[in-house]
């Protein structure tokens, strides 16, 4: 098993390694690369929410239409059926 | 819940949302720890700046399906550590393979160069090239639990083994790394004269 690494001066060794630092510049354009795909999903995701809230929009119309042109297909049959049109 | 755990939970719910400011909170935690990391998997500057590049746009390309319970330090790692894995895979060249193939070489142990002397003190020269000549299943957990700070268990789920296994792989490789040092000569006296 593993020696408590408190006490064990190997552990202790590895962790006093001196860190292997990235090139600032390098670092900047990944960043902004970064970035540019996250704008680039977030015009993606906006434009996906426009077209499903536009598709939503024309259910509620399409349905709503049909139910009313239902109703009084309905309502009409039932009163030429008691005579009363 | 520790603090931690909720200003993961926090990040993530911004980064779902695409958010900037909230990716640049976890690349100022995590790019230098990242790049030391596969720089030091991969002992290669270029590769662990292609590497960990690659890392950064799987989050970015993963964000919108983060779960509300990730951890990003152990994710990061994870896919950095993967990559790595797949870099060596369809490289057909397992890195750590370098080392042996360096002492077979005629001349036998390499020169110190000004770069290693300039870099570290001599016992740190000594651990880097311990370090470096160990196969990469225990370079990976000695830099995940050692340098990077992991508990056992993160880095077992870094690795994707039990952390029973990972204590088992640990302890090998603390002896492998103790073993190897002993057989890194140490610089000539006369050579660090020079150099210090």
């Amino acid at each position: 098993m593993v020696t408590d690494p408190s006490n064990d001066v190997l552990w202790s060794q590895l962790e006093a390694l001196t860190p292997v630092v990235p090139d600032p510049i390098y670092s900047q354009s990944v960043r902004a690369r970064c970035h540019a795909a996250l704008a680039r999903q977030r015009g993606r995701d906006a434009q996906g929410n426009t077209r499903v809230s536009r598709i939503g929009r024309l259910d509620v119309v399409l349905v709503g239409g049909f139910t009313f042109v239902y109703v009084v297909a309905v309502v009409l049959d039932a009163l030429a059926s008691y005579g009363v049109l | 819940m520790d603090v931690d755990q909720e200003f993961d939970q926090a990040i993530v719910a911004r980064l779902r949302t695409g958010d900037s400011s909230a990716f640049d909170v976890v690349y100022r935690a995590y790019h230098a720890h990242l790049f030391n990391f596969l720089a030091r998997l991969s002992r290669r500057r270029e590769v662990a700046e292609d590497l960990v590049e690659e890392t950064w746009l799987r989050l970015v390309a993963s964000a919108p399906q983060l779960r509300d319970d990730t951890r990003l330090g152990p994710w990061l790692f994870t896919v950095a550590r993967n990559l790595y894995r797949s870099y060596c895979r369809s490289r057909l060249v397992e890195a750590s393979h370098a080392a042996d193939l360096i002492s077979l070489w005629p001349g036998g142990t390499p020169a110190f160069t000004p770069f290693d002397v300039a870099a570290a003190s001599e016992a740190e020269r000594r651990v880097e090239a311990a370090l470096a000549g160990l196969p990469v299943t225990y370079r990976e957990v000695l830099l995940l639990v050692c340098v990077e700070g992991f508990t056992p268990a993160e880095a077992a789920a870094a690795c994707g083994i039990t952390p029973e296994a990972m204590r088992q792989r640990l302890s090998r490789a603390r002896n492998l790394l103790a073993e190897r040092l002993q057989r890194i000569p140490a610089m000539p006296a006369r050579l660090q004269e020079v150099m210090w």
